[in-house]
This record gives C-alpha cells, sequence and structure tokens, in this order.
C-alpha cells in the first residue's frame, strides 16, 4: 500500500512541477479545470448522486463554468494594473465566506445537518462553492505579477502547497518517530500529540523560510505570519468538511483513480480550503 | 556580575509570576470541586515533590520557563467511576470557564497587589519637568518653553516622566498628540497639539523623549570631583572629592564635557592639572591612564563628576497611605491592561513593527536592572509582566488560555463541545502563530544585545 502510493506520488508530483512552472497559462486553466471536474465526479458521489449521467452532467458542469470563465476572461486581463479582476475577488469573498459557514457546520454537526443532510441540490452547490473557488484561486495566483516574473505565481501556489504538506510530512515523521501520546485514540489512533506539534514545526519552517524568499518588510511580517497560521489551519479544515460529506455519504474513500492515496478529493481536500482562503488573504492585503 | 542578577532576578520575577497564575486555576478549580493530581512550577525534571491529604503534587521542576496544573480529565487518562464528578471535562461550562478565567484573573490581582506594595513602600521618581527642545524636532513646533511641567498627555494626567514615556508610547501610529502644561504651580494650564506625522520611532535606537526631541529637565554637571576610583591614574595623580578641575595643561576647562574629551584624547600622557581645593589653586601632575576598547585606546582617569542639586520638588516620592495606595495601584494596573491592549492592536495595524516585540532575554535583562535599582523597581517590573501575561494568555488563540476560553464560550452558544477535530485545527493555527512570535522574539532579542 505504502510502495503503491509513494509510486503514484513519483508519476504525478513531476507532473505537477511541470504543470505550474512550463504550461502555458491557457493550458494550465484547462488541466487545473479537468482536476476540478474529476474531483467533482467524486464529489457527485459523495453528494448522494448515484446515476451515472447525473454524475457526469455534475462534473462537466464544473469543467464547464472554469472554462466559460477562463474564456471570457483571457488571462493576460486576470490582473489588471495590479488588481484582481471584481468577479474573480467576488468568487474568492464567496469562497471564504464558504469556510466560515462549513466550519460552522462542522462544529454544529450533527445538529442542523437535517437542512441540507437529506438535499441532493443543497450538497451539490456545496461542491460547486468548494470547487470553482479553488480553480479561480490556483489562476489567480499563477498569474499574478506574471508579466514582472513569470515565475512569481508559481512560487506563490508552491507556497501553500508548501505550508499544506509540510504539514502533513512533519505530521507524519515526527508521529513515527517520536509519537506516544494519542490524540484521540478512538477516532483516528494514527494521530499523536508530537505528530500535531512536527506539523506545527514544519509548517512554521515553510513560513519563516517564505518571509525570507520574499523579503518581507517587517511591519508586514505579522500579516504573512497570520496568514500562513489561516492557511496551515484551513487545509485541516478542507479535510474535515470533506470527511463530514464522506460520512453523510457513508463512504471512505473519495474515489478509487489514484492507486494507494484514494480518490482525487482525498489528495486535493486540504488544497480546496487552503488555495480559496489563501489567494482571498494574499488578493485583500498582501498584493 | 549583572549577567548572575539578570539570571537569578528573572527565575525569580518568572517562579513568582508563573506559580501566582497558577494557583488561580488551581484555588478555582479546588472551589469547583475538581481534582487536582499536580500542581508544577517548572516544566521538566521534578526537583522537589510532596503530597498533600486530597492527593494533590506539589512539583518544583528543572526548567523554570512556565509551569502548569495537571487536574483529573477523561481525555488525558482513564478516570474510575467513583472520580468522574471530579473530573475536568464534566464540569459545567461555566465552571470550566471559572478555572481558566481564573491563572490570567489572579495575574492583574498579583499586578495590583505589587503596585500597592510599591506605593506603600515609596518610589522615588521625576516631575516632568522640560530641560529643552531640540530644533527640527517633532516637538519644536510647539511653544512648550524651558521648564514647563507637563501636566497631561491626550487625556490622561501625567505627574512624573514614567507615566509621560507609557502616555507617549499609546500615541504611535497616531496623527497628533495634546500636551498640556504649566509653567509653574501658580499658573493655569496651556495645550499644545502635536503633529506627529514626522515622528519615526525606533526603541532600540533611541528614548521615546529623544525620538520626539523633547529633553526630560537634568541638574547640569558640574567640574567638581564626586567619586575617585581606587588605583585609578587620577588616584596617583593625587586628585581628590570636591576638587573642582580649573585647567588643563593650562588651558581652561569650562564645562564636564571638555575635560572628557580632553581626557580621553591623550591616553599615557602627562598632564599638568589646576584645582580648585579648599579655596586655594592647586597643581597637580601626573600621567593620564587609558582604556583599550575593540579598535582604539582612550585615555581614562577613573573619576566621576557631582551634579548640582535637584530644584526643590522635582524628585519627589510616591509614597501613599492605604486606601490611596490601593486606588492608585489599581488605577495604574487598568492603564497598564488597557495599554498592552492597545500595543497589541497597533502589532496588528502594524503601527508598531513587530522589531519590538521582546523575548525572554530582554524581560531578563529588565528583571536583572529592574533589580539592581533595588525592591521597588522590581515590584513596579512585576506588576508589568505580571499584566502582560495575563493580556497574552486571554488572547483567543488556542494553545493559551484565551482559546480554551473561546472553546467554551462557542459551547456555552451552541450547547455542545466543541469537536476535537476543529479543536486541533484551532490547536494548529494558534501553535504556528505561537512559535513564529516567539521565534521574532527571541531573535529581536538577541539582535539587541
Amino acid at each position: 500500500m505504502l510502495k503503491q502510493r509513494i509510486i503514484t506520488a513519483l508519476i504525478l508530483a513531476p507532473l505537477a512541477l511541470f504543470a505550474i512552472l512550463y504550461l502555458p497559462l491557457f493550458s494550465f486553466e484547462i488541466m487545473i479545470a479537468i482536476v476540478m471536474g474529476l474531483g467533482a465526479w467524486e464529489w457527485s458521489s459523495m453528494s448522494g448522486m448515484t446515476r451515472t449521467y447525473t454524475k457526469s452532467a455534475y462534473a462537466i458542469l464544473v469543467v464547464a463554468v472554469c472554462l466559460i470563465l477562463s474564456i471570457i476572461l483571457p488571462t493576460d486581463l486576470i490582473w489588471y494594473q495590479g488588481q484582481l479582476n471584481s468577479l474573480y475577488t467576488y468568487i474568492l469573498s464567496i469562497a471564504a465566506l464558504w469556510w466560515v459557514v462549513s466550519l460552522a457546520m462542522i462544529i454544529a454537526y450533527p445538529r442542523y445537518s437535517s437542512v441540507w443532510y437529506t438535499s441532493k441540490i443543497l450538497r451539490g452547490i456545496f461542491g460547486f462553492l468548494t470547487l470553482i473557488p479553488t480553480w479561480v484561486a490556483v489562476v489567480s495566483l499563477r498569474t499574478s505579477l506574471y508579466d514582472v516574473d513569470p515565475y512569481y505565481g508559481a512560487s506563490l501556489i508552491f507556497y501553500v502547497l508548501g505550508i499544506v504538506w509540510a504539514a502533513d510530512i512533519g505530521a507524519f515523521f515526527v508521529g513515527v518517530k517520536f509519537g506516544k501520546h494519542k490524540l484521540r485514540p478512538e477516532v483516528s489512533p494514527g494521530k499523536t500529540i508530537e505528530g500535531l506539534m512536527g506539523g506545527v514545526f514544519a509548517s512554521s519552517a515553510i513560513i519563516a523560510f517564505a518571509a525570507l524568499h520574499y523579503q518581507v518588510d517587517p511591519s508586514r511580517i505579522w500579516l504573512h505570519v497570520l496568514v500562513g497560521a489561516l492557511a496551515v489551519g484551513v487545509s485541516a479544515l478542507g479535510d474535515l468538511n470533506e470527511s463530514m460529506f464522506k460520512r453523510c455519504a457513508g463512504i471512505k474513500d473519495s474515489g478509487t483513480l489514484l492507486p494507494g492515496h484514494g480518490g482525487v478529493m482525498d489528495r486535493i481536500d486540504s488544497l480546496t480550503a487552503a488555495f480559496p482562503v489563501f489567494a482571498f488573504c494574499y488578493v485583500m492585503w498582501m498584493a | 556580575m549583572s549577567f548572575l542578577i539578570s539570571l537569578v532576578s528573572f527565575i525569580v520575577a518568572l517562579g513568582i509570576l508563573v506559580a501566582v497564575h497558577e494557583w488561580g486555576h488551581f484555588w478555582v478549580a479546588r472551589r469547583c470541586g475538581v481534582k487536582v493530581e499536580r500542581f508544577s512550577i517548572g516544566f521538566g525534571k521534578a526537583l522537589w515533590r510532596r503530597k498533600d491529604k486530597l492527593g494533590t503534587e506539589y512539583v518544583i521542576a528543572a526548567i523554570p520557563l512556565g509551569g502548569y496544573v495537571k487536574m483529573l480529565d477523561e481525555r488525558v487518562d482513564e478516570v474510575s467511576e467513583k472520580d468522574l464528578p471530579h473530573a475536568f471535562n464534566r464540569q459545567h461550562v461555566l465552571k470550566r470557564i471559572a478555572i481558566i478565567a481564573a491563572g490570567p484573573a489572579v495575574n492583574f490581582l498579583f499586578a495590583i497587589f505589587a503596585l500597592f506594595m510599591m506605593y506603600l513602600i515609596g518610589l522615588q521618581t521625576i516631575k516632568p519637568v522640560v530641560g529643552s527642545i531640540e530644533p527640527d524636532s517633532v516637538f519644536s513646533q510647539s511653544n512648550i518653553p524651558q521648564n514647563a511641567i507637563l501636566t497631561q498627555v491626550g487625556d490622561r494626567k501625567v505627574v512624573d516622566w514614567e507615566d509621560v514615556a507609557y502616555e507617549f508610547m499609546s500615541f504611535i501610529g497616531n496623527a497628533e498628540m495634546l500636551v498640556k502644561w504649566t509653567d509653574d504651580k501658580n499658573s493655569y494650564e496651556r495645550s499644545a497639539t502635536i503633529n506627529l506625522s514626522q515622528w519615526e520611532f525606533d526603541p532600540d535606537k533611541t528614548s521615546v523623549f529623544e525620538s520626539l526631541g523633547l529633553i526630560p529637565y537634568r541638574p547640569k554637571v558640574l567640574n567638581v570631583l564626586g567619586y575617585i576610583e581606587d588605583g585609578s591614574a587620577a588616584q596617583s595623580i593625587g586628585f581628590q572629592a570636591n576638587d573642582k578641575i580649573v585647567s588643563l595643561d593650562g588651558t581652561s576647562m569650562q564645562n564636564w564635557e571638555q575635560i572628557v574629551g580632553y581626557v580621553s584624547t591623550r591616553p599615557n600622557q602627562t598632564v599638568q592639572a589646576n584645582v580648585l581645593r579648599n579655596e586655594q589653586i592647586v597643581s597637580l601632575n601626573g600621567t593620564i591612564g587609558s582604556k583599550t576598547g575593540e579598535q582604539t585606546t582612550k585615555g581614562y582617569m577613573g573619576f566621576t563628576p557631582t551634579l548640582e542639586p535637584w530644584p526643590e520638588g522635582v524628585v519627589f516620592v510616591h509614597q501613599y497611605g492605604v486606601v490611596k495606595a490601593m486606588s492608585k495601584a489599581m488605577d495604574k494596573t487598568w492603564r497598564l491592561m488597557t495599554l498592552s491592549i492597545e500595543m497589541l492592536g497597533k502589532l496588528i495595524t502594524g503601527d508598531v513593527s513587530v522589531k519590538n516585540l521582546s523575548g525572554p532575554i530582554s524581560i531578563a535583562q529588565g528583571a536583572g536592572m529592574s533589580a539592581s535599582l533595588g525592591l521597588v523597581y522590581f515590584l513596579g517590573f512585576l506588576a508589568l509582566i505580571s499584566v502582560n501575561l495575563g493580556i497574552i494568555n486571554l488572547l483567543p488563540l488556542p494553545v493559551l488560555d484565551g482559546g480554551h476560553l473561546l472553546y467554551y464560550f462557542i459551547e456555552l452558544f451552541s450547547g455542545r463541545p466543541v469537536p476535537e477535530s476543529v479543536q486541533e485545527v484551532g490547536f494548529k493555527i494558534g501553535g504556528v502563530l505561537l512559535l513564529l512570535l516567539m521565534s521574532i522574539a527571541i531573535v529581536n532579542d538577541i539582535a539587541r544585545l
């Protein structure tokens, strides 16, 4: 299982790296749209859709929305005079709001869940709110300051990926090596307090490194640290959000597309929260 | 030696403040019927331990950077059936709020107590009399004359320079500041509104007064010698206390700066000095000593000057009766609390740079400095740090008391404990923030050394 997992990762990682760094912007938009489409296919099962044609329709709809956005707004107009296009800004604001609502839903769960639990449409809309802003966020970050430095946007994407994955990787290795005190023995036996601290350390290291790399002004360091910490936290929220919907639908893995990893959603769940929220903060306060 | 004083006073200060904070949790937990398993000051290996009748173990541990109260809790360990009513997590949420809030609350009470003691003992302090205003400074736009006594900054009364420094600090990032003063005791109050747009303040480089161009009144330094170091060049030349230096090598000396300048540029050279001793001129001959710094060797004598006496009423003692001391202590604690919150706000808005964050090393230096000045100053320092500790602990960051309180207040509204999975999200955010802010503080500390 672990071997399969590593092989899958070794194939996907260089592909992702290549796409983020070298793909022309429009192709990049299409590629991310396809990934969102795969996520949507899995989300449709989590929303309780069972028939293949409804599921396909849902996935195609998500891809179509992304493609329409990319056609009506050419890549060189996403940022205009240092300002993100207002439609994209709205979408990111709605996404930020959605993650606040999601937090409230998770805290209250299973209370009030009857409101949305039985409604496939509502759960489908939640998928929209999760996936489309992620596409907008990734594309907005990628095209940021593109005419100044074509790799700057890529570095922002790597920064978010770094924060999120450092938390997971740090937690995994420190947990394996030093893990002693179980966090919640009955729910997730693999998690330990030491692992949690390892994740916190690893993410902090990435945030500190980024502060040096981007030469953040001392007066803005506080903001940089706050947004970084928020990204760490919110990525865990993405995880919980997906788990909640999986639990509703009574499934364990979101899909079987990635050998050893489960589904696409299982891989990108943290990112669907981290990217929109980070991009929102970036657009509002840091760009 | 000063390092040792710093270290010892730091450990004493931190020990007291941690003990006080944890005692707050401990005392209220006991009142609420929660079983306290351990009350530890410091982390790590136990240096001393003792158990009481109720089964609480008291520990003093090796690493003095904190402490903890371990309460019986089902989430942490197995709890037997009969102990269940005494487990922390089984308590009503209001009781849990009380237990957690007690730590910071006791920090504030302790600050009141320390300041109360300080005002009872009495604290020597200096009235805010203006010495001079530097040209082309922030204050040069005002018409505040020399020897004016500051009475109010913003909407708060000030009685000594410490008050003034605190109030000036609270105006960092503001556009303008109101200052009131009197010429002397009898004349009426005048006021000026100071435009602060040109104010640049880096606490590492200058004092708040220097940055504004406001120089506090200081008595003049006289050419009269005060103290002669044993075995120094000054002693072998034959200088004595109360000698007034008139000339060196025939050059007449107008002020003390001139003497320092003359001596420091002539290491190991012979000198002829005329001094006024018992109203007679005495001629002294000898060789100036030297002191080698990092790059240069400077002339050094080993004598210190005397100061003109302070005018009547400028130096005074804050000392009050029991009732007045208590009300003063409460006022001051309240001001320290509001000031800490204002400063945190300015940190978030960026008006105060994170460069000004101080960590344990700066606190240790502060502890050492105030301790070496005497008990009253140490009490004032303890009150300041205690208030800060209380405020920081109330920040709604998971990991800190404020984070727990946040969860319990959410529970109060939602009627259900915050799920542990969500608590974990909070701990991650709080953990990263705290770790990075602490690193910044420690880096700042080291940069300041």
